[in-house]
């Protein structure tokens, strides 16, 4: 896995970013498949026998050739599901992603939950190691290894239905209401979450369509919503992409590789987390409007003031690269500041050390709606181990303020528990469950 | 006959070749080619390993056979439904499984699809039983082989789990614990055309023969 420097915020301390040689490198659109792997430089594992599911610990990637793929060899690649964590967090966004709200239905109880758990990890497991699930008619659109990775989270419905309120976490509610939201209800917060993301968005669309109709009837899809990103350059398979807007998205992050562990992961900092919480994070999906039309207005000068980067390569303002750290000091010739006082970077900035989410977003860019001529926007995911206390300071000050909501919307909202990984033998969820 | 009725018809009729391919096989007795798993995955996995056809009747004195069956799943209703997976034989002597019992189901047959000479697809029995070549397997599929569960003691609910114990001919049991899944296809199995399944009708008529 590449590994995401931390950047220590609250100091004045330069900060330390992915290498983001910005430039589009040959062979970008050909490392959206397979190749993406292998060019992050991840040790080639031999096809062994791969019936054998990865049990080695979490979210490693090896590269492993289908069982059914004959001989010819690929260097694409899978993603191991068991293990302490879920997958898809800490992964390296892969191109793909498809993020579906579900509701169990009524009269759900605990056995419910159990049994949609021990249907999806089954499934999950299959998937994810390039086969197709147990009831798979279609089996070949599984069988090429596109780094799938599905992360399943919970919401407050589900601690209900189990008769476990009581040891729900207290962040697990509806976010504040923010005077920059304008929510729709068809984005609401469900019961249960999936979070289906690959190199393929065939191999998206179909774990999708296998894990919903799958869980049929302990569970009934709410929404989809899809999401597309591409990597920066052939070889920086991390977590900057580039937005709708054109910018540079994903920069600054805490480290994915350990040292920011306790604010990604519950349990890695807090001695006593919640009942069969430890392993797991928490997932707040935004649903975020970009109003194109309105962009296309801004010049690039206002383009750049109102996110305090630079277009061309992310850099802050009062830099040159994007792993600068941003001088919030600095006053331009006529005394301005350089970096706007409003500008999201300044704004999204920790005001606390602790106020840092890993965030993981995807660009949608849905069919138009009536008469507009875009349907254009962020899936912004972030994790962390307690939303409120981290995700919801930052939301806090750019609602207040945020040259950024000029153009952007909050239209959908929920917040999720993404259960601990299913360790051997285990299912999703069964420490809660117990 | 509706279009929808049709329309599943057609879907059968596409996977017919498939299923025929497997009885053949298993009536035939080649062996099989190993696939990696023993999830059998393409029909060219299924496909006989060589011309060499061995017999047919299973070894007198037969070390104890080990059979399970991979990926295995029931799928989900009430009163007549079915188990389908990979029959896996790892012992090193053929077995034939001809029959077996479940805790959900008050019977449980060994089925088959077979293409009528009007042209339908029909469930029957699978005569002789299940059999699975020495080290190799049997796969079984929504219009394939299939166990079929009958009489079944409440609905099957998505999530749950079945006890499967089949019966081979010397008398030996394999024990299975099949989890129950939601599944849209295998609306052939439910249809029978007389009470006392000795073969019971698909609901789709072949659309070409
Ligand atoms: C459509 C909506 C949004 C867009 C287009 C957007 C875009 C950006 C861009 C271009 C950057 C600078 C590069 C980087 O470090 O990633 C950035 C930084 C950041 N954004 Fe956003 N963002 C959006 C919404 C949000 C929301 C809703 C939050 C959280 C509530 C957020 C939190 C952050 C944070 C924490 C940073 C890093 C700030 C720092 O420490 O330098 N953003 N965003
Ligand atoms: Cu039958």
């Amino acid at each position: 896995m590449v590994p995401h420097p931390p950047r220590r915020p609250g100091s004045d301390e330069q900060a330390v970013t992915p290498p983001a040689g910005a430039g589009h490198g040959p062979g970008r659109r050909a490392v959206l498949r397979g190749g993406l792997v292998a060019a992050a430089g991840v040790a080639a594992t031999a096809a062994v026998s791969s019936c054998q599911v990865g049990s080695n610990g979490s979210s490693t990637v090896a590269t492993t050739r289908p069982a059914a793929a004959g001989s010819e060899p690929t260097d694409a690649a899978t993603v191991a599901f068991r293990g302490a964590r879920q997958a898809g967090v800490v992964t390296d966004p892969q191109p793909f992603a498809a993020f579906v709200g579900l509701d169990l239905p009524k009269g759900a109880d605990r056995d419910t939950c159990r049994r949609l758990m021990g249907v999806w990890t089954d499934d999950i497991e299959r998937l994810m190691a390039a086969r197709g699930p147990l009831t798979d008619l279609e089996a070949e659109l599984a069988q090429v290894p596109s780094r799938l990775t599905v992360t399943v989270g919970v919401g407050p419905g589900f601690y209900a239905a189990a008769d476990l309120r009581a040891h729900a976490p207290s962040w697990l509610a509806p976010l504040p209401r923010f005077s920059i939201d304008r929510l729709d209800q068809a984005w609401r917060q469900t019961d249960v979450v999936l979070q289906v993301r690959a190199d393929s968005p065939v191999a998206v669309a179909h774990a999708t369509r296998r894990l919903v109709v799958g869980a049929d009837p302990l569970a009934n899809q709410v929404w989809v919503q899809r999401g597309f990103r591409e990597p920066l350059t052939a070889t920086d398979a991390g977590l900057p992409f580039r937005n709708q807007f054109g910018q540079i998205d994903g920069t600054v992050q805490p480290a994915t590789n350990g040292p920011d562990d306790p604010l990604l992961w519950i349990g890695a900092g807090d001695p006593k987390p919640p009942k069969g919480l430890a392993g797991g994070t928490s997932m707040v999906i935004r649903r975020i409007a970009m109003n194109m039309d309105t962009w296309d207005r801004a010049d690039r000068v206002a383009r750049e003031n109102a996110i305090g980067r630079r277009l061309d390569n992310g850099a802050p303002l009062t830099g040159t690269k994007p792993t600068d750290h941003p001088n919030l000091q600095a006053k331009d010739a006529l005394g301005f500041p350089v970096i706007d006082d409003a500008s999201h970077l300044r704004r999204a900035m920790p005001a606390q050390p602790h106020e840092r989410i890993l965030r993981a977003p995807y660009a949608y860019d849905d069919p138009p709606v009536g008469s507009a001529r875009t349907n254009t926007g962020l899936v912004f995911v972030a994790f962390q181990a307690d939303p409120v206390r981290q995700f919801v300071p930052i939301q806090t000050r750019l609602a207040e303020a945020d040259l950024m909501n000029i153009w952007t919307t909050p239209i959908g909202s929920s917040v999720y528990a993404v259960l601990p990984g299913a360790g051997a033998g285990e299912t999703l969820g069964q420490a809660l469950l117990s | 006959m509706s279009r929808s009725t049709l329309f599943t018809h057609v879907t059968l009729s596409a996977i017919s070749p498939r299923a025929r391919l497997t009885a053949t096989v298993a009536v035939v007795g080649c062996a099989f080619a190993l696939s990696g798993c023993g999830t059998s995955t393409s029909a060219a996995d299924t496909a006989p390993a060589g011309s060499g056809a061995s017999s047919t009747a299973p070894a007198a004195a037969a070390p104890k056979a080990e059979v399970t069956l991979d990926s295995g799943w029931v799928k989900a209703g009430s009163g007549m439904t079915a188990a389908f997976g990979t029959i896996t034989n790892h012992s090193s002597v053929p077995v034939t499984l001809v029959k077996g019992t479940s805790d959900k189901a008050g019977m449980v047959a060994l089925h088959t699809m077979e293409k009528q000479t009007d042209g339908t697809m029909k469930m029957t029995e699978k005569k002789g039983g299940f059999l699975i070549p020495a080290g190799g397997n049997l796969s079984l599929n929504p219009g394939g082989d299939h166990i079929m569960l009958m009489e079944v003691s409440g609905p099957l609910a998505n999530g749950q789990k079945v006890a499967l114990n089949m019966v081979a001919t010397d008398g030996t049991t394999f024990a299975w614990s099949v989890p129950v899944r939601s599944f849209a296809g295998a609306q052939e199995t439910y249809a029978p055309a007389v009470p006392g399944m000795t073969g019971m009708t698909s609901t789709a008529p072949a659309a070409t023969k």
